[in-house]
């Protein structure tokens, strides 16, 4: 018993140490986002709201979120959607060649997102296209796409085959027991995958950074603030996106476990 | 509402590469309550879904009426189908479930509000229309499930074991009123189960499926009575299935001595654990090997120097003295004694 407690503080410690690595950083970011001093360096000289209102008043970081904002919330409702399409074939059909493709619709997920950047670039101007939000936009939507399918391929799964086939059965077509009877079920995950989708699109850096010109995102606009001289209003605009995130992330997981 | 027949010719199917029914053929006539009876992995609940059209056929034609239906999709047939976990949809109510049929119709609402309100009535649920099916017992979703596919008057219902989910003293009120709502109606049902009991008491007539054909097709009285092969017979529930060399040669004082492995005789017999009758005697030429209580009875297995071993069924009181390694003498009629025809 006396060796079974001691691992377990064990673990508790290495736990500790492991939350505090992912949340300190976050955490020094907040604390300083409050402070009056240019520099980031101790001590906390005096606490003030002054970085968050220049932010709130800077019409480039206001550029940014609004540009951000547009893309995001277009590459969640296009992924979610064509996702839904995607995740029925896949969890209703029976073809052959199924589980190979199944891992191709996966990959985007762990090819490096350089990759996916440079090769839409390339391959878009080539067809002509002038880099641009829009651009930007068709890049993210196929990075969360996979995340997109496998969330909700996950939930309809989990619904019972002859839910459907009692709607067939009951004079429904395919499409309208879709509608009917799949949609309604999947209606916390669509939500659910809606926010995920979005919160990783919105924080996106790399696609963006390649696929855009001279419209920004807010990403790249941090980027380029901290590349030409570093701005404490930084710390204020990622506390920011960071509790927006933290709170549209934690909503959708609940969603997910409430299916 | 109409009812009408169903055909089956030649039907074959297929899961890749392992055949599941194997030229099958089967008429059934309108109004008749078949029971597709048999052991798991049998065919018979895939047979049920070609028949509902939720599963293609690898060859051979499907008839409803005088229609050919063989690929029509399930939407277009004039069936419904019940499953075993009444498939409810979760996210509409009970009176919305009710109605959905007909709401694919295209049928005016207050006609809707009429119908679905006078099933509730008829199943009893009139309070409970604005309910979720989480909401309400496993014995009231069964209820649901059967008005949902009869408001929309189909001429032939599918049951695929629909009452496997509920409890004896459920099953039993569930089975009567399944019966009344047949006689009621004089729609075709198709019934598929596994327990021979269920198939007894409910059908007009019942198909023995044994690996993707038909082992017997028989009235309920028959089939318990009348078995025709071992499978049929072991089924039923006949404990005792064993062969003879010759079915002219039947002497009763000598009849368990001629007993041979079913295997082995020209021509298979089998009879009842009940029908048999035993003393204990010290001369006794079987010995009691086990017994097992079954509440009110007891059934034993005893075992002569053949090794034959023979299963009685006898009431608690009068077995209740017999010991393991007890010498029994047994006696049966020749009466209860059933020859079987396929060999």
């Amino acid at each position: 018993m006396k060796s079974f407690s001691l691992l377990n503080n064990f673990l508790y410690v290495l736990f500790t140490i492991i939350v505090s690595l992912i949340y300190l950083p976050i955490l020094v970011m907040i604390v300083f986002s409050f402070n009056s001093s240019k520099y980031q360096i101790m001590p906390f000289r005096n606490f003030t709201t002054s970085w968050y209102q220049r932010v709130l008043t800077d019409s480039q970081y206001i550029e940014g979120l609004t540009n951000s904002l547009i893309v995001s919330i277009s590459v969640s409702f296009f992924a979610t959607l064509l996702a839904f399409f995607c995740a029925y074939s896949l969890v209703n059909s029976n073809f052959k060649g199924k589980s190979f493709l199944n891992i191709f619709f996966l990959t985007p997920l762990v090819v490096p997102l350089i990759l996916i950047g440079i090769s839409l670039r390339f391959y878009l101007t080539s067809r002509g296209y002038e880099p641009s939000l829009f651009l930007v936009a068709i890049g993210q939507s196929i990075f969360v796409m996979p995340l997109a399918i496998l969330n909700l391929s996950n939930r309809m799964s989990q619904i019972p085959k002859n839910l459907e086939e009692a709607a067939w059965s009951l004079g429904s077509s395919r499409l309208r027991s879709m509608f009917e009877i799949i949609l309604p079920s999947c209606k916390f995950s669509l939500i659910a995958t809606f926010i995920l989708t979005f919160t990783f699109a919105f924080d996106e850096f790399i696609i963006a950074y390649f696929l855009t010109n001279f419209s920004i995102t807010l990403p790249i606009k941090i980027w380029t603030s901290l590349v030409t001289g570093f701005d404490p209003a930084i710390n204020a605009i990622g506390t920011i996106v960071f509790l927006t995130s933290l709170t549209l992330g934690l909503i959708s997981q609940i969603l997910f476990l409430k299916k | 509402m109409i009812s009408k027949s169903i055909k089956l010719k030649n039907i074959n199917k297929k899961f890749d590469k392992t055949e599941v029914i194997n030229s099958f053929n089967l008429e059934i006539n309108a109004g008749e309550f078949i029971t597709l009876l048999g052991p798991s992995g049998c065919g018979k609940t895939t047979l049920l879904r070609m028949i509902a059209g939720l599963e293609h056929v690898t060859s051979g034609n499907i008839y409803i009426g005088e229609d050919d239906v063989t690929s029509v999709p399930p939407n277009k047939r004039d069936t419904s189908i019940m499953f075993q976990d009444y498939a409810l949809f979760p996210h509409m109510n009970i009176k919305q479930n009710i109605g959905y049929g007909l709401k694919l119709k295209k049928i005016h609402k207050e006609e809707i509000d009429k119908k679905t309100n006078d099933w509730l009535r008829k199943i009893d649920l009139e309070d409970y229309g604005l309910r979720m099916p989480h909401e309400i017992s496993g014995g009231q979703r069964q209820r649901v499930a059967l008005a949902r596919s009869l408001v929309v008057e189909p001429s032939v219902l599918l049951l695929d074991e629909p009452l496997g989910a509920l409890d004896a003293n459920l099953r039993k009120n569930m089975q009567s009123e399944l019966k009344k709502v047949h006689s009621d109606i004089g729609i075709t049902f198709v019934y598929v189960t596994h327990d021979q009991e269920e198939a007894l008491s409910m059908s007009t007539k019942i198909v023995l499926m044994n690996k993707g054909k038909i082992e017997q097709m028989s009235i309920p009285v028959d089939l318990y009575n009348k078995p025709k092969s071992s499978f049929a017979a072991k089924f039923m529930g006949f404990s005792n299935i064993f062969s003879i060399e010759n079915k002219q040669e039947l002497d009763m004082s000598n009849f368990f001595k001629i007993l041979k492995d079913k295997e082995i005789g020209k021509q298979k017999i089998c009879f009842r654990s009940n029908n048999v009758n035993f003393k204990i005697h010290t001369n006794g030429e079987f010995k009691v090997v086990s017994k097992q209580y079954f509440g009110g009875m007891y059934q034993i297995e005893v075992s002569n120097d053949n090794n034959i071993i023979i299963n009685l069924m006898s009431d608690e009181s009068f077995s209740n003295n017999i010991q393991i390694n007890d010498n029994l003498n047994l006696t049966i009629d020749s009466k209860d004694i059933i020859f079987l025809e396929n060999q």
